[in-house]
């Protein structure tokens, strides 16, 4: 193991986004890094249908939708670690008897695709206004075959034999990680050393949200 | 969530409005809202925007057995979706709702029953393997007159389309790669574009490109599907009026400078997409935001400082391991105090 060697191997792709992208939803936005795209929208916390009513917190809906065809399991997936990450986010308690509906539309998936979802996710829970705990941010990495660590990888790099695939999501407080995703197979070292990496990444992440805000408020 | 009414003083005002012969956002009765189209980086990926109201549409394909009563023919398949990110009243879920149907019917007819794509190309072994193309029409921000925004986004995207290359040899079909062989543009004949035209005071006054205020005052609506070669493809009429035999004439007068208005705008957006692609400058959705924007904001990737990081990976490690010996050491010794 297994620092990259490459500059362009230990940083992140072009950041590009768009906030209050559509003119419906509370909040919107487009991010793009490097080419993958993706486009988030946020309604609420508005009114819930009775049956998904819930007395002491709001219901979050998330929908996840893919280019082509219907979504299958890979957005159920999806789904699931958005939802889970914008339940730790959001002050769910503060909206008792509302719901908070978050709808993410696949642009453009050239790798690093999870963590773009979610942080067009975070970009639209900010544009919405609504308030949160903390922001969150993600960024994947790629143990490849040998053995070196590659930050935000493209496409093509995902789709050769790597050791392993992991994706972390920080939050901006104590930067301590909110959810992990990992695939293949690594050692505790390996692990810890893509966790740190992943770390100092998300300080760009995050500065690319003030930079965003500060640009829009301003 | 339910449609939010829409209260009588501003539907007075809209139809007063009309009939000074204004429009809201200040457009003229026969002007479309500003159109803009962008192709991703995918092929036959494109989104449209027509004002507010943005549909994005990726074409796919796939080898299926084709249908029995058209053995030599591929397969032209068309599904518009309303995402509830488009508007707070579209319904996440399955059941489409008579809009969508509505809309998805409209837009079969306007492709499919028009014959712009040649299906009999689409045949790779007759009776037993054909392309079926797939028309994925994402409905992305619903501000008014979907129908002209999902046509042209569609054609526009089926033109942008590349389908891999096959070769039969007997009975083996291999469908090459990307790298293997360069792909294959469908083949299109025209391009068939909706017009949509708003009726109010029983047909007196009419406009062309409604909003979605529009929308909901209006007594009714025309829909005209036509190409530049001034064919009519589909015409559909609803709501609740009667309109004179002339003013459908007149319409038709109109949707044949709008029709070509709006193929020119597709021709000139695919061909800066070729270019820029045959030159390697920057295409897709990322080249399409204008940073100058407030909204917008751009961030060149930066070097991370990694260095050190190994090592205190193998620190926690370490330590790790290290207290793992000393809880077991101590666990021993309770083991052992217990049994003295």
């Amino acid at each position: 193991m297994m620092l990259p060697t490459g500059s362009e191997q230990c940083q992140l792709r072009k950041m590009l986004g768009e906030l209050s992208r559509l003119s419906q939803p509370d909040g919107s936005a487009m991010l793009c890094q490097g080419t993958s795209t993706s486009l988030a929208a946020v309604y609420g916390p508005r009114d819930v249908r009775i049956s998904k009513e819930l007395v002491d917190r709001a219901t979050m809906d998330i929908v996840y939708k893919p280019k082509t065809g219907l979504p299958g399991n890979d957005a159920r997936f999806l789904e699931r670690i958005i939802r889970s990450t914008c339940e730790n986010m959001i002050l769910v308690k503060q909206h008792p008897r509302t719901s908070i509906d978050v709808i993410v539309q696949e642009m453009q998936d050239s790798g690093s695709y999870l963590s773009c979802c979610l942080n067009a996710v975070t970009l639209a829970l900010l544009d919405a206004c609504l308030p949160l705990k903390y922001t969150v941010a993600a960024v994947t990495c790629i143990i490849n075959r040998e053995g070196e660590l590659h930050l935000d990888p493209t496409k093509s790099q995902e789709a050769e034999l790597n050791q392993a695939h992991m994706t972390f999501v920080f939050d901006s407080i104590d930067r301590n990680v909110i959810a992990c995703y990992a695939q293949g197979c690594y050692t505790t070292q390996q692990y810890h050393t893509c966790l740190m990496a992943c770390q100092a990444a998300s300080k760009e992440v995050f500065s690319y949200y003030r930079e965003a805000l500060t640009k829009k408020l301003t | 969530m339910r449609d939010i009414p829409f209260s009588n003083c501003e539907r007075d005002f809209i139809i007063q409005a009309i009939e000074q012969r204004s429009r809201l956002d200040g457009r003229g009765v026969y002007d479309y809202r500003k159109m803009q189209l962008t192709f991703g980086e995918d092929r036959g990926c494109c989104q449209m925007e027509l004002g507010n109201s943005i549909v994005m549409t990726q074409v796919s394909c796939e080898v299926t057995p084709p249908k029995q009563t058209r053995p030599s023919e591929g397969i032209l398949f068309v599904n518009v979706e309303l995402s509830p990110m488009a508007s707070p009243t579209f319904e996440p879920g399955g059941r489409m709702s008579d809009f969508g149907v509505e809309l998805n019917r409209l837009l079969e007819r306007c492709l499919k029953e028009s014959r712009c794509v040649d299906t009999e190309s689409l045949c790779i072994m007759a009776g037993l393997k054909v392309w079926t193309i797939r028309v994925d029409c994402h409905v992305l921000n619903y501000d008014g007159n979907l129908v002209d925004c999902c046509s042209a986004s569609a054609i526009a995207a089926l033109a942008h389309f590349r389908r891999p290359d096959v070769s039969v040899s007997g009975e083996e079909v291999t469908i090459h790669t990307l790298d293997e062989r360069d792909p294959i543009p469908l083949s299109i004949h025209h391009m068939p574009l909706c017009v949509t035209f708003a009726f109010f005071s029983q047909g007196k006054y009419l406009l062309v490109d409604p909003s979605l205020k529009e929308e909901k005052v209006m007594d009714g609506k025309m829909v005209i599907g036509m190409n530049k070669h001034r064919e009519i493809c589909t015409l559909q009429m609803s709501g609740n009026m009667l309109i004179m035999k002339d003013q459908v004439l007149r319409c038709s007068n109109i949707a044949v400078v709008k029709v070509t208005e709006i193929t020119e705008l597709i021709q000139k957006s695919l061909q800066a997409d070729s270019l820029a692609r045959s030159k390697g400058q920057p295409f897709g959705f990322p080249a399409a935001i204008e940073t100058r924007k407030v909204t917008a904001n751009e961030k060149k990737s930066e070097v991370i400082d990694v260095v050190g990081i190994e090592e205190k990976a193998e620190q926690i490690v370490q330590c790790a391991e290290e207290s793992d010996e000393e809880r077991r050491r101590r666990r021993k010794k309770r083991r052992r105090r217990r049994l003295e």
